[in-house]
């Protein structure tokens, strides 16, 4: 790579680290550079402040100070790396579950596919009365990773596996979505995934069945012996 | 066997902090800060480049940030403002010659879809080798060895394919 190539490449990397890029002169790839910012721009999510951000300024308009100096210091996305690692290891772990996303993944266009263990039994996973609307609750048990959904009154279960890398992902109860901590997939509450960027080609989250018994939620999870 | 964690806590509201009497500006304020913050962060295309640009837009228009003006003449103030700071900020650090940082020439700019639109425009006429890279890269936030992997090349390799895709991209034509 020559030294213009070296230049790049390291301002592409800042981009995307959501640091500011070293300075130094442009040259031919200024166009290059300006197209970066407008590509990585383009994921959901990602061109939005933190109300941390919102309100700090405001704060310091209210004092009046001076130029952005006293930046508010930013949460880095890459701190999450360390714990997304972990998940996607416990991902693999996840037996027959990671089969299916395996598959899945192969085959960038897969249709929505439920987990249809072969040897499976009705394991509780949350309380109902715990289950209020709009409520969203992580499980994880016989090796599955899952959300138990209230949505609507509808009370369903989603791997909660990302199709795309196997991290973990995290639900957002208020944006009624569920955010992949490790790139930027973001799916719907049934299991599809979010229109924008990430529509080429990720699978849906495979559904869990699942069944009310009495107090509790069950779904239909593979035996452990 | 059975293990139910307690889930992810619901995304409390965010408290806006009761504004004193003469504080019309924030209300202004808050009213214009998101679709800023998106357009400069478009143009900068990082976290803490976009923060500081919009600080110091909003910093310069504090003393003309007012109630009784009306949204369209806020909001086309704003974007002089942000486009300037934003011009300084190329011109200084990347000594970026200023009449080829980029003009805003239609209002469509201020549009949240817009940057996804411009994807599509971009990709389009691309080999799918340099689409994909571009994808994997700039769109899910692949880092080099990831890209490389997914692709099947080296990270050697993966590196250069994305500069060049990143190149012939920008040679296309400004994203409209």
């Amino acid at each position: 790579m020559s030294r213009t190539d070296r230049r790049l490449h390291r301002y592409i990397d800042a981009l995307l680290k959501e640091r500011k890029p070293r300075p130094g002169e442009a040259g031919d790839d200024l166009r290059a550079m300006q197209l970066a910012a407008r590509l990585h721009a383009a994921h959901p999510g990602s061109a939005e402040p933190s109300a941390d951000f919102i309100d700090g300024l405001a704060r310091r308009m209210r004092q009046g100070e001076d130029d952005s100096a006293a930046a508010v210091p930013m949460p880095q996305r890459r701190r999450f790396l360390a714990a997304a690692g972990l998940a996607a290891a416990a991902g693999v772990g996840a037996g027959f579950g990671i089969d299916r996303l395996a598959e899945g993944r192969t085959s960038p266009s897969g249709q929505q596919q439920p987990l249809l263990p072969t040897e499976a039994g009705w394991i509780p996973v949350a309380r109902v009365a715990d289950l209020q609307l709009g409520q969203i609750q992580r499980f994880s048990a016989n090796g599955i990773e899952g959300f138990v959904l209230n949505v609507g009154g509808r009370i369903s279960a989603l791997s909660a596996v990302c199709t795309d890398q196997g991290c973990i992902l995290k639900a957002d109860t208020a944006g009624s979505r569920l955010n992949c901590p490790c790139h930027y997939a973001t799916f719907n509450l049934d299991g599809t995934p979010r229109t924008g960027t990430y529509k080429y080609g990720l699978t849906p989250l495979p559904v869990i069945q699942v069944r009310m018994n009495g107090a509790n939620v069950e779904a239909l999870l593979p035996q452990t012996t | 066997m059975t293990d139910v964690s307690s889930g992810d806590v619901p995304a409390s509201l965010r408290v806006v902090p009761s504004t004193p009497p003469n504080a019309d500006w924030e209300t202004v304020y808050r009213a214009h800060v998101v679709p800023v913050y998106r357009y400069v962060y478009t143009r900068t295309g990082n976290r803490a480049d976009a923060e500081d640009v919009t600080s110091t837009t909003f910093m310069r228009a504090l003393p003309r940030l007012r109630a009784d003006v009306s949204d369209g003449e806020m909001r086309a103030y704003l974007r002089a403002t942000a486009r300037t700071v934003l011009a300084d900020m190329w011109h200084d650090r990347y000594r970026a010659p200023v009449d080829q940082i980029d003009e805003e020439t239609t209002p469509n700019a201020w549009n949240p879809e817009r940057a996804e639109v411009d994807v599509d425009y971009v990709l389009e006429g691309l080999p799918p080798n340099y689409r994909r890279v571009l994808e994997l890269r700039f769109l899910r936030g692949y880092s080099i060895k990831e890209t490389a992997a997914a692709l099947g090349v080296t990270v050697g390799n993966a590196k250069v394919l994305q500069l060049r895709a990143l190149r012939k991209a920008a040679a296309q034509g400004a994203p409209r």
